[in-house]
């Protein structure tokens, strides 16, 4: 016999709380939006940076989201997690800014970006991190969102294919590309991750 | 592809990078606090559920429907002492489909359609379903489908709305299904205008 554990209930008081957050966000409190940013910031600013590999970028992306959000909140039908649907609007963004700007201006960023980036983390080996993310930095566009989404954020191919608007199999395409690159890219570098 | 599917001349295997790409920390603060300028941007939600583009697009749809209305007022069967035979409006609703649903779809869930809009959409329905008896069944059979595909395309684009809230291509798409259908409800109305019509509803343009 299984019982329930305290992750568990631990869990379920936070998807309750998180669901009284989003009722009293949708119907106007900004406290409570607030409450919902300080709890998903680091997320949603995390995937808008590894997929646009830019700093300011990232953090305007971010402050988009949020604020579509807010928009979008009175809509909000709780069929997929709050988290999920957050991600989903700041993937949006972030692709909607890419297609606004010119190419020159969305190909990677700096290294000392990807260098900058394990900075901000709390990467438990930054060293190897930062071997890991600068080759992330590296790959196409493509790519990379797709390794982000899946191999990253945890989302199954269809989440990502759904979020990025790609058939399922282009994703896993792409995260084979990805995955060959980046072992490439690490095994030539001397690096063993 | 198995995304799982090794591929032999990796230098290194699968299994290691995925373990080494899962210890990557999936926050990442942002340098700065990024609230205070959200918070200064929130807009207040009189109408809880409009969004700005949304307005522009349903604003958009509200003069092509008004202009629409303001000829099919102008050319009110009713009103004319020649109506030809057939055309009136008491033996033409008795021959359209009842299958014909000429409601708007919403835009997206939650949005509240603007009233002048739906009532304009509503009055224009209504003249177009006495006047679709004019047309031969085949063409009418035409019409018909062609404004259940278009309905049928705003609800399913709305239903992936609700995934993906803000989406610029579903939105556009959305926007585009309305202008479609409006498009098809003007032809409509071309097809079936009669010389009666057009004697009256020059006469009233006249005057005016």
């Amino acid at each position: 016999m299984t019982g329930t554990s305290d992750d568990d209930l631990q869990r379920a008081r936070q998807r309750l709380e998180e669901q009284r957050l989003v009722e009293a966000a949708a119907g106007g409190s900004t406290a409570a939006f607030e409450v919902l940013y300080r709890l998903h910031a680091g997320r949603v600013h995390g995937l808008c940076r590894r997929m646009t590999q830019h700093r300011e970028t990232a953090e305007d992306c971010t402050q988009d989201t949020f604020l579509q959000a807010w928009r979008a909140l009175p809509g909000f039908q709780n069929r997929s997690a709050f988290g999920t649907w957050l991600h989903t609007i700041a993937v949006n963004t972030v692709l909607a800014r890419r297609r606004r700007l010119a190419p020159h201006e969305t190909q990677t960023q700096s290294l000392d970006e990807a260098a900058s980036l394990i900075a901000d983390s709390a990467a438990h080996d930054p060293a190897a991190a930062r071997d890991l993310e600068s080759a992330i930095a590296t790959l196409p566009p493509g790519a990379r969102d797709v390794l982000v989404l899946v191999a990253i954020y945890g989302y199954a191919h269809e989440e990502a294919a759904r979020m990025l608007g790609i058939a399922v199999g282009t994703s896993k395409a792409q995260l084979h590309r990805a995955r060959h690159l980046l072992a490439t890219r690490l095994a030539y570098e001397g690096v063993s991750a | 592809m198995n995304q799982d599917e090794a591929a032999p001349d990796l230098p290194m295997p699968n299994a290691a990078l995925d373990r080494a790409l899962a210890t990557l920390p999936q926050e990442i603060a942002p340098q700065r606090d990024l609230w205070a300028t959200i918070a200064g941007r929130l807009e207040p939600r009189p109408d809880p559920t409009v969004s700005r583009r949304g307005w522009l697009a349903l604003a958009a749809s509200v003069v092509c429907v008004g202009f629409l209305l303001l000829i099919v007022r102008l050319l009110q069967p009713s009103a004319v002492s020649g109506v030809p035979p057939g055309a009136t409006l008491g033996s033409t609703q008795s021959a359209v489909s009842p299958v014909l649903d000429l409601e708007a779809a919403p835009f997206g869930r939650g949005v509240v359609l603007d009233a002048a809009y739906v009532q304009a959409h509503r009055d224009l329905s209504a003249q177009l379903r006495s006047r679709l008896a004019r047309l031969p069944p085949q063409t009418r059979r035409t019409v018909e489908e062609n404004l259940a595909v278009m309905r049928h395309a705003a609800m399913q684009i709305n239903t992936a709305l609700e995934q993906q809230p803000g989406d610029p291509l579903l939105e556009e798409l959305l926007l585009k299904a309305y202008q479609d259908e409006l498009t098809v409800m003007s032809t409509v109305y071309e097809l079936t205008r009669t010389d009666a019509d057009a004697v009256l509803g020059n006469r009233r343009l006249e005057q005016l």
